[in-house]
């Protein structure tokens, strides 16, 4: 696996039958998926399918990859349809997270009720504005590039970004988990 | 304050809640922040999305995603029809592998044929400089997705061939050597891709019926696995139990030794341990050793536990 090759070449490589791009593809962005699908859904065994869903897709359809954003933004924004579908299909309004096997994998649990929190209130967003949020919050995408994905005007995107995370904020307030209620 | 005032901070927050803006750009929204609470719960939130802390994927979902996307994406390739670990798929039925770690078929085989060859002649060549190659493995196929862990029938007592049919012909003594490792400039280098080979060997490693029949079916691909007890008599399998005893001489876990890995180009061992902690979990622990140095307890490379 050649580090050196970037992300379009991979998927090229890929679709031209070179499995071992695969792998790296997806060593390359695994994390940054199940870490989405993690806030969205709340849930580690839905984050997992959820991931999954998304590279699938992603596989499946690396014809149709244009080339036009970063392979990692499509491949994002996937991520983010995947949970979406996900969440539908279960119809499940409350995640629930695995807190003993949280703990066996020594991650303290101290911050699963925020996580949860989050991941509840993540959900009653509005899609687009989660989407931006996620996008540019926890991606790390530039307005611009969410703009041209989304297909909406930097300043909509600006907008969704300042909104949802303000409607977060009063979501997780009204929950009593403010994440650091005490002032600035 | 304006709304489009509003947007300029908010679009700046990610990059202050990261230490990115200099000096006078971060003291200006601190001075918006201040007196605009908005801004300020919008702050918090970034915060939270930022520093939530990230459960990482372990090994075995890594593995289990990896194996899932590839089965539902590439077509598995057909299967082989040779394997080391045939003798024992027959009676397995659809028992992961981590099953049978569990009820302990893949028990340190002590009845050996192959001679103790510890002190065997050593390799002082010891590949110094060897870049860091990568273990493809050509032959793993796809399978559907089966989490491990879930079962927990006894198919005991069929683990115990020792295998010595299936040779390795290439099994030269650089796995059996002793101990030297030639420090050098490339050391370094050469450290960091032990650990990559150690640490990705766990990822690559199956967990279901397929791959154990599979296990071990190349003996001379650059790298092949092998459940423990089935790996042929021969150089490579008298490093390996050198290892295997190193290491549960010196573990203060009832170890059982599960699945060995040879990366033959890269003159690496890996084993995987597994053992029941006191609430009857299934652990496991990786480590690896390489030219044949296994007189040494290997560090930990990786362990967890098993779902």
């Amino acid at each position: 696996m050649d580090p050196e090759r970037s992300d379009h070449e991979l998927l090229r490589a890929f679709v031209a039958g070179d499995h071992s791009a695969f792998d790296a593809l997806m060593r390359k962005h695994e994390d940054r998926i199940f870490s989405l699908a993690l806030r969205m859904t709340g849930d580690r065994a839905d984050a997992l399918d959820a991931t999954q869903d998304a590279f699938v897709s992603a596989f499946r359809n690396a014809r149709s990859f244009k080339g036009t954003s970063a392979f990692s933004t499509w491949l994002y924004r996937i991520g983010i349809n995947a949970c979406h579908d996900l969440l539908r299909k279960k119809g499940r309004v409350v995640p629930t997270e695995d807190v003993d096997a949280g703990e066996a994998r020594g991650r303290t649990d101290e911050d699963v009720p925020l996580k949860l929190e989050l991941a509840l209130a993540l959900q009653q967003l509005s899609p687009d504005y989660r989407q931006a949020v996620l996008m540019h919050d926890l991606g790390g995408f530039p307005y611009e590039e969410i703009a041209s994905i989304t297909g909406v005007q930097v300043g909509t995107v600006k907008s969704r970004i300042s909104r949802g995370r303000r409607k977060l904020a009063e979501l997780l307030e009204q929950r009593g988990a403010s994440p650091a209620s005490k002032g600035t | 304050m304006e709304e489009t005032n509003h947007e300029d901070f908010s679009s700046r927050l990610r990059a202050y809640s990261q230490g990115a803006l200099d000096e006078a750009e971060a003291a200006e929204v601190e001075a918006h922040l201040s007196s605009c609470a908005a801004c300020a719960g919008e702050l918090r939130v970034v915060r939270l999305l930022l520093t939530t802390s990230e459960p990482e994927m372990d090994d075995l979902e890594r593995a289990t995603l990896h194996r899932d996307v590839r089965s539902a994406v590439i077509a598995p390739a057909p299967a082989r029809t040779e394997r080391w670990g045939r003798r024992l798929a027959p009676a397995l039925g659809a028992a992961a592998l981590v099953a049978l770690l569990a009820v302990g078929i893949v028990s340190l085989d002590r009845d050996t044929r192959s001679t103790d060859s510890s002190g065997a002649a050593t390799d002082t060549e010891a590949e110094a400089g060897k870049p860091a190659a990568e273990p493809a493995d050509p032959d793993r196929v796809a399978t559907g997705r089966s989490k491990a862990g879930q079962t927990s029938d006894t198919a005991a007592g069929t683990g115990g061939g020792t295998g010595g049919d299936a040779a390795l012909p290439e099994a030269k003594s650089k796995l059996a050597a002793g101990s030297t490792q030639a420090a050098g400039v490339a050391g370094a280098a050469r450290d960091r891709a032990f650990v990559t080979v150690v640490r990705r060997s766990f990822s690559e490693a199956s967990f279901d019926r397929r791959s154990l029949e599979r296990a071990g079916a190349n003996a001379n691909a650059a790298r092949s696995s092998m459940l423990y007890s089935s790996a042929p008599a021969g150089p490579v399998r008298d490093v390996i139990r050198r290892c295997v005893e190193t290491t549960l001489a010196t573990s203060p876990f009832p170890l059982r030794p599960a699945l060995a890995t040879v990366y033959r180009a890269d003159d690496i061992v890996v084993i995987t341990f597994v053992w029941n902690d006191a609430s009857g979990a299934l652990n496991y622990e990786i480590r690896g050793w390489r030219g044949g140095a296994c007189d040494r307890p290997s560090p930990i490379y990786r362990r967890g536990i098993v779902r």
